[in-house]
């Protein structure tokens, strides 16, 4: 059975504007949707019904007047819980935002309710978006729609899953070093990172401030395209958004890759890869040649160092964001006898693991007499994986990887391994490091029936070419992955 | 390079929504227990 919160967010666009539907029949799809299985997939931890048909009514009589319609105007949105919305609990999944109620929108949450987008909730991450399998919310794990004994990939989890599921139409992540692109892959659903600066940061709670990147999660590129047309561009509230023009995104997106240099990834099908995986993305890969694309091999020879650089880089930059929550201005306060006292308690009690490792790590790093030796030489390492990007794409006009090594792993498989769990995120870092546009378009299903993504990457600003890519690749394949959750319920 | 931007103020937030969040407040200040002795 598919249901309205089953399609896509064009195809309900246009049922919208012809009058075939009303927004709040859609929002109330969606509704139904996450009442009836997110008992089951934990995606959600604030949704919120009453604002969702309040602004879907709302738009329903804007309609009726014959107003003209903006392409995310009555579609059921999902936003990761780490955008502050103003009055609606933001808790970055943490223990110490448990209470946090902000004051402010952020921006990239603005501009698509502008738009008129119906907002259906929050979503469940990884505290503080640190993490690859959606372990380490505060609020318990996301399980994947397709697999519930699996992850759904993170930090972006509960994002990934709700697309995945109807839940929502489409939502909002993160992507800091592949938290948007690896859930994406793990759940069957396109995710976006675009460029660094492309969609303003402000009001996106801050882990890594160099590399946090606002990505969407949508069942089509063309969707993907929407979004990021109605968010993109400069906002004077983020000095690191970029004062580019926002291309018409979706008016090139079936231009094909006829002509188009693809550079397939040389070390991304190495040791760690499942063959599975693999073999999908070189079939992908196979098949954007047919379609007449230039094939050719490419290299990053300093990706191999990406990782070690991101988590010394990440963590130092986290180490100096996380310091704002001291139990003073917001969030959980944990009493003490004297203000230091009161500080040590509400940030021991207020962290999850994770995010401590990654605070004592960064701190480390930064502290004196060992800068130099961890933050500066990581800081080298960005600076030559710049580099490589920039001689690939002298080559190539876009980079072909998996987005993950593997498909979805067994919740709790990794949770005490967390070498193992960085290892999730081994092709989505680069991007990341470099600032550069990367997409994860679902690419197949592996032997045991999960979804697989491949990863397009180009040049900065250069969305256009990711889309036109995955666009061609997607109506290729033609896949139509629904988790047999769908099916079951 | 530098990037600049005209220099005109913006509203910001209210004084009342900015201290919503606080754990503890007093006229219209953060509130914390004692940072230093206060003599013996």
């Amino acid at each position: 059975v598919t249901d309205l919160c089953d399609l896509t967010g064009s195809e309900l666009s246009a049922k919208l504007r012809d009058g075939e539907i009303t927004a709040v029949a859609l929002a109330e799809s969606a509704i139904a949707r996450r009442q009836a299985l997110d008992d089951r997939v934990h995606a959600f931890l604030t949704p919120t019904p009453e604002v969702a048909l309040e602004r879907a009514e709302a738009f329903d009589t804007y309609l009726a007047s014959g107003a003209p319609q903006s392409g995310v105007a009555g579609i059921p949105l999902a936003l990761k819980d780490v955008f502050t919305t103003k009055g609606i609990r933001t808790t970055c999944g943490s223990k110490i935002l448990e209470n946090y109620v902000p004051p402010y929108d952020a921006t990239a949450w603005t501009r698509l309710s502008g738009g008129g987008s119906v907002l259906v909730g929050k979503t469940n991450c990884d505290e503080f978006a640190m993490g690859s399998s959606n372990e380490n919310s505060a609020y318990g794990p996301v399980h994947n729609p397709w697999d519930l004994d699996t992850v759904p990939g993170g930090s972006s989890g509960g994002s990934a899953a709700a697309v995945a599921s109807g839940m929502a139409v489409w939502a909002l992540g993160t992507d800091t070093g592949g938290s948007v692109r690896q859930p994406a892959s793990l759940s069957g659903v396109v995710g976006l990172k675009p460029t660094y600066g492309r969609i303003s940061r402000y009001g996106l709670i801050a882990f890594a401030s160099s590399l946090d990147t606002v990505g969407t999660f949508t069942r089509d590129v063309r969707d993907a395209a929407t979004l990021l047309g109605v968010m993109a561009g400069k906002d004077h509230r983020d000095a690191t958004s970029l004062d580019a023009d926002v291309p018409d995104y979706a008016a090139e997106i079936e231009r094909g890759v006829e002509g188009l240099r693809i550079g397939v990834l040389a070390e991304a099908f190495g040791e760690g890869v499942e063959p599975d995986v693999a073999a999908s993305v070189r079939a992908g890969v196979d098949r954007l040649a047919a379609l007449g694309a230039e094939v050719g091999e490419a290299t990053l020879p300093h990706a191999e160092y990406a990782l070690s650089a991101y988590y010394l880089i990440a963590p130092s930059e986290a180490s100096s964001n996380l310091a704002r929550y001291d139990g003073v201005r917001y969030g959980l306060r944990v009493d003490g006898d004297d203000s230091i006292e009161m500080m040590f308690r509400t940030r021991g009690e207020g962290f999850g693991p994770e995010v401590k490792r990654r605070i004592m790590l960064g701190t480390y790093a930064l502290s004196a007499g060992y800068y130099e030796a961890y933050y500066g030489q990581a800081q080298k390492v960005r600076t030559l994986i710049l580099r490589d990007y920039a001689a690939a794409f002298e080559r190539f006009d876009v980079l072909v990887s998996p987005t993950s090594p593997t498909t979805a792993f067994p919740i709790g498989a990794k949770v005490d391994d967390p070498m193992a769990m960085y290892l999730n995120d081994i092709f989505t870092i680069p991007a990341n490091l470099g600032g550069v546009p990367a997409i994860s378009v679902p690419c197949g299903l592996d032997s045991k029936g999960l979804p697989m993504g491949l990863q397009l990457t180009a040049k900065a600003l250069d969305e256009t070419t990711v889309f036109r890519a995955a666009a061609a690749l997607e109506s290729d394949l033609g896949l139509d992955p629904r988790p047999p959750l769908l099916s079951a319920a | 390079v530098n990037v600049f931007r005209d220099d005109t103020a913006d509203p910001s937030l209210p004084h009342e929504a900015a201290m919503a969040n606080a754990p503890a407040a007093a006229d219209e200040r953060f509130l914390v227990p004692k940072i230093a002795e206060t003599g013996s």
